[in-house]
């Protein structure tokens, strides 16, 4: 026999409860338990699911801002293209009004108009938005097409400016109460014929012209498109419907900031951020200033991916019920086939209780007793030890199942059982063989004096007399004694031996207990017990 | 009662026909390939959406004098347009590079002069100038 099969009695003699056969029935892996399986799962999935979606609303907004980016790099590249085609045909105006000026100063013919001749050549730009006129040296207003708002110029900066040379000169925008509009005068030179200042030739705009290509598909209602001089000051500037003209800001540091790339820019005149692209015009000292405001500009990629981050959301939540009664429904599923294992385990268990145990008693019964026996002559010769048996037999236990009836037969067995079971210490063993025999099992144990202490224990506890069926009931036991290794080397012997000295006691006059090394040889004798 | 009212009724509906400003209508030279153009199509050549004559050959749109009633009424009535949205209209086709504006006359009888001298012409004036050289689109 074995350390393990050792093991399993001693467990055996345990009383099986449930909960602990659960306990061993636990899965080994702490994975496998799908009270923590599955919310693995869940939180991994909804870890999934939200990542995929935060990559997805990340790339959107990523496309969303290049695009915007893009778009008003395009955009400021036809307005760049827009506004200098129509500074090229005011200054080409400007050339022709010089130009028919030189040639009236070469035949002579100053007193006659020179603008309705030509008007009618059709070489002066469209009256509705447009008005030439001429100057005289002093800056009076001398010939015009239509009213340009100011009767003089004297004193004006881009009218002194042309005495000292010819330049194309942009003044600030000016209010017009009459007609009700902001306009910029453009101006250039007019020579007397001895090459000296004889005035200058205006084309008088709209502000609002230059910014008249605002378009609300591609620029919304926040967008900016603009027309800034190098002095800082805005000619126009247009969101939606709104019309600025004169507004001062840092020219400087627009153009640094926004100058290579359509970066997003809080813009200093009305606080709104736009994706905003300034380009400073060749040849002019204009820049032009085209923004798409980014609320707007995301607004589309927002609304998607807000519905995206929902769908997300409803999915995460679809997922986890599904998660949680798939969970549910294994654990169940593992909860039931734990439940049956601990049953069978607890039936086995007590099957093999039942068949090592007196089921009146509750003591080892025959078949625990000898596997006991075995194990400890086993373990007895191997490591050098010794031990005891001690066999008792009731005496005259017949008599009493007789008189008193096989119920308090059975009562008094059970109180013999408890006396004994309490007189022995915790390390020996005491079992019943069967009828009114028992036998005590003392591991370690040689010594005749602590035998015979303990014996005496025993002759003392059965003495006392028992309560049985309101009867006052003495009873006494008869004791033999065998130890190993003296009186013998092996179960039979050993077992033989004790039952003869018992035999002996019984013989001497009972409620006694005798060694089998003390019998005299005639004892020694194996007679029928 | 009730015939008075009527009366009153005819009578406010006469004078407001009566006292509003002359009526505009659109009209090409007699000699003119053209003989029918609808409102719209009028329109859309006047606000420079269209060049082409539906029998072939180049619109040319002339504008009366830019504070004229008959301007501001014919646009009012063909294009549901007032004097400041065309200017903000052309703004927008001239500065984009789209269009040009149709060449501006004096008064009615520049109207005529220029119709006459322009077969593809279109222009318009007030009714009680209509006469002979001319032909009514309506």
């Amino acid at each position: 026999m074995n350390v393990n099969e050792s093991v399993s009695i001693e467990r055996a003699e345990r009383k099986p409860d449930v909960p602990e056969a659960r306990m061993h029935a636990r899965p080994s892996h702490l994975l496998a338990d799908p009270r923590l399986q599955f919310p693995v799962i869940g939180l991994a999935l909804l870890a999934l699911i939200w990542l995929g979606t935060w990559m997805l609303v990340d790339s959107e907004y990523r496309g969303a801002r290049a695009a915007a980016a893009t778009a008003t790099t395009k955009l400021a590249g036809i307005y760049e293209a827009q506004v200098v085609r129509a500074l090229r045909e005011v200054d080409l105006t400007l050339r022709f009004v010089q130009h028919a000026y030189e040639d009236g100063l070469a035949r002579a013919d100053t007193s006659e108009p020179m603008l309705p001749a030509l008007a009618e050549r059709n070489l002066l730009p469209p009256d509705l938005l447009f008005v030439v006129s001429i100057t005289d040296d002093e800056g009076r207003i001398v010939e015009r097409t239509r009213s340009p708002g100011i009767d003089d110029v004297a004193g004006l900066p881009w009218f002194d400016g042309q005495r000292i040379a010819d330049d194309f000169l942009i003044s600030t925008p000016q209010f017009i109460p009459q007609a009700d509009s902001w306009v910029v005068h453009f101006s250039r030179r007019l020579d007397a014929a001895d090459g000296s200042f004889a005035g200058i030739a205006i084309v008088t705009v709209d502000a609002a012209f230059f910014v008249s290509g605002y378009e609300f598909s591609d620029l919304g209602m926040q967008g900016v498109l603009g027309i800034l001089g190098s002095d800082g000051v805005f000619r126009a500037r247009r969101s939606g419907d709104a019309m600025a003209y004169g507004e001062t800001v840092d020219y400087e540091a627009l153009v640094a900031a926004n100058a290579d790339t359509a970066d997003i820019d809080v813009n200093a005149w009305d606080g709104v951020t736009r994706y905003t692209a300034v380009r400073e015009l060749f040849g002019f000292p204009l820049a032009v200033v085209v923004g798409l405001a980014e609320a707007e500009q995301l607004a589309t990629v927002k609304q998607s991916t807000r519905t995206q981050l929902w769908q997300a959301f409803g999915a995460g939540v679809v997922m986890l019920l599904g998660v949680a009664v798939f969970g549910r429904m294994s654990w169940e599923l593992q909860r039931s086939r734990i439940a049956l294992l601990a049953h069978q385990v607890a039936y086995a268990r007590r099957v093999e209780y039942e068949a090592y145990h007196d089921t009146l008693t509750g003591l080892a019964n025959r078949s625990l007793f000898n596997r006991l026996l075995s194990h400890s002559v086993q373990q007895a010769k191997r490591n050098q030890r010794s031990f005891s048996l001690l066999f008792m037999d009731l005496d005259r236990f017949k008599l009493i199942n007789d008189t008193l009836g096989h119920d308090a037969g059975d009562e008094l067995l059970r109180d013999v059982a408890k006396r004994l079971s309490v007189a022995v210490r915790s390390s020996d063993t005491v079992a019943r063989l069967g009828g009114d025999e028992f036998v005590v099992l003392l591991p370690e144990q040689n010594d005749v004096e602590q035998l015979t202490a303990v014996s005496t224990r025993i002759l003392d506890a059965v003495r006392e007399p028992f309560l049985l069926a309101g009867n006052d009931v003495t009873i006494t036991v008869s004791i033999g004694i065998s130890s190993y290794p003296h009186d013998g080397l092996d179960e039979q012997t050993l077992t033989k031996n004790a039952d003869l000295a018992m035999y002996q006691a019984k013989k001497e006059g009972r409620n006694l207990f005798r060694f089998y090394a003390d019998l005299p040889p005639s004892g020694k004798q194996a007679t029928a017990s | 009662m009730k015939i008075s009212l009527v009366l009153l009724i005819a009578w406010l509906m006469a004078l407001n026909s009566d006292g509003a400003s002359a009526e505009v209508v659109a009209v090409v030279s007699a000699q003119s390939t053209i003989t029918a153009l609808s409102p719209t199509e009028i329109a859309d050549i006047f606000l420079g959406k269209r060049a082409r004559l539906p029998g072939g050959g180049t619109a040319v749109p002339i504008d009366q004098a830019e504070d004229s009633p008959e301007r501001e009424e014919f646009y009012v009535r063909y294009a549901g347009r007032t004097p400041v949205e065309m200017k903000m209209h052309w703004s927008k086709l001239i500065f984009t590079g789209r269009g040009q504006p149709p060449r501006q006359v004096r008064d009615a009888e520049a109207v005529k002069a220029a119709l006459a001298a322009q077969p593809n012409a279109i222009g318009y004036l007030d009714r009680r100038y209509v006469d002979e050289s001319l032909t009514v689109l309506e």
